[in-house]
C-alpha cells in the first residue's frame, strides 16, 4: 500500500458512530456547538434540522443515518461542522454535518497510508489510515447527489 | 421564494411556522364558522364561500392530522385557485421589516408533487429558525391529507 505524498492539507477528523469523516479545512465555514434546532415536518430522518448560523438558515444532516445508522439523540459534547455548499448547490447552500464531539485537527501528508473500507460507507471519495484508526473523506459530489435528489 | 411585504405568524402546537402574503389570507374567529363535530375528524370546521365551502384543517406541530376542540380561529388561504383553512393556536401579523426571510428550501425530496412545504426561513440570534410555508406546496399536502383519510 502506497503512501500519500503530495503537499500537506489540514483537515479535520469529524466523529460519527460509524466512519470518522476527514474534512479538508478548505471545506469547513465553522464548528459550532449544536443548539436548538427546527425540526422540519415530513423530511428524511438524516435531515435533523435547521440550524440558525450567522442569521441564516442551514440544514444539519446525520451522516449516520444518511448511511442506514440508527442515530442517536446528540450529547451535549455533540457539535456541527458548517461546510461550504456543496458541489453545484446555491451560494447559500450551507450544510451542517453533525459531529458526535469536538472536531480534532488533522494532518494529512505522506506519513499517512491509505485504507480500504466496506462499501456499506457510502458518499465516501477515499479511506485514510490515521494511526490504528481509519477515516474517510467525503465524496462531496455523491453527497450533494443525495441530499439535494433531483436538483 | 416570492417576496413578502408581510407574514402571518402560524403557531401550531407550540412551534412557530410563517405564511407569506404572496397568498391572500383571511382569520376567521370559530363562531363564524360551521363545526365539524364527527370524532376523529380532521377537517375541524368550513368557511362559507361565494362557491360553497372551505375546509380548515387541524394539524400538529409535525403538521399531522390532529383531532381537537379547543381551539378558536383559523386562517384561510388561496392556493391553486383553492382556498383552504389551518386551526392555529396563535395567529399574529408581521410587518416585512420586522422579518428577515432567507431562502431556504430543505434537502431531500420533496413530500408533495407541489414541491417543498418550505422555501424560506426566518433566522433571529438565540432562537430557532422559523420555517416559511410554501402555500401552493401546503395545500396541495393538506388536500391528499384529507385524501388519504
Amino acid at each position: 500500500m502506497s503512501a500519500i505524498t503530495r503537499d500537506p492539507v489540514h483537515a479535520l477528523e469529524v466523529p460519527t458512530d460509524n466512519l470518522p469523516l476527514l474534512l479538508p479545512s478548505a471545506c469547513l465555514a465553522e464548528v459550532v456547538a449544536l443548539p436548538r434546532l427546527a425540526r422540519v415536518p415530513h423530511a428524511p430522518p438524516w435531515l435533523l434540522g435547521v440550524l440558525g448560523w450567522r442569521l441564516r438558515p442551514v440544514p444539519v444532516v446525520s451522516y449516520d443515518i444518511l448511511v442506514g445508522g440508527a442515530g442517536h439523540t446528540p450529547g451535549p459534547r455533540a457539535r456541527v461542522a458548517v461546510l461550504y455548499p456543496l458541489p453545484g448547490r446555491k451560494p447559500w447552500e450551507f450544510v451542517g454535518i453533525l459531529s458526535a464531539s469536538e472536531p480534532q485537527s488533522r494532518i494529512i501528508d505522506s506519513g499517512v497510508a491509505p485504507a480500504a473500507i466496506d462499501d456499506s460507507f457510502r458518499y465516501i471519495a477515499a479511506a485514510l489510515k490515521f494511526d490504528e484508526r481509519t477515516v474517510g473523506v467525503p465524496d462531496f459530489m455523491a453527497l450533494a447527489k443525495a441530499l439535494y435528489p433531483g436538483r | 421564494m416570492a417576496e413578502s411585504r408581510q407574514y402571518l405568524r402560524v403557531g401550531l402546537m407550540g412551534v412557530d411556522y410563517l405564511l407569506p402574503n404572496s397568498t391572500s389570507y383571511v382569520i376567521e374567529k370559530r363562531e363564524h364558522l360551521e363545526i365539524n363535530d364527527a370524532p376523529g375528524a380532521f377537517i375541524a370546521a368550513w368557511q362559507a364561500t361565494p362557491s360553497g365551502r372551505a375546509p380548515a384543517y387541524s394539524v400538529d406541530a409535525n403538521l399531522n392530522p390532529l383531532s381537537r376542540h379547543a381551539w378558536q380561529r383559523a386562517v384561510f388561504f388561496q392556493a391553486g385557485g383553492q382556498t383552504l383553512g389551518l386551526i392555529a393556536d396563535e395567529l399574529q401579523l408581521l410587518a416585512r421589516e420586522d422579518v428577515r426571510v432567507e431562502p431556504f428550501t430543505p434537502p431531500g425530496a420533496a413530500p408533495t408533487p407541489a414541491g417543498h412545504l418550505f422555501g424560506g426561513a426566518w433566522v433571529r440570534g438565540g432562537h430557532a429558525p422559523v420555517l416559511v410555508f410554501e402555500p401552493g406546496a401546503l395545500a396541495d399536502y393538506l388536500m391528499r391529507l384529507e385524501a388519504a383519510a
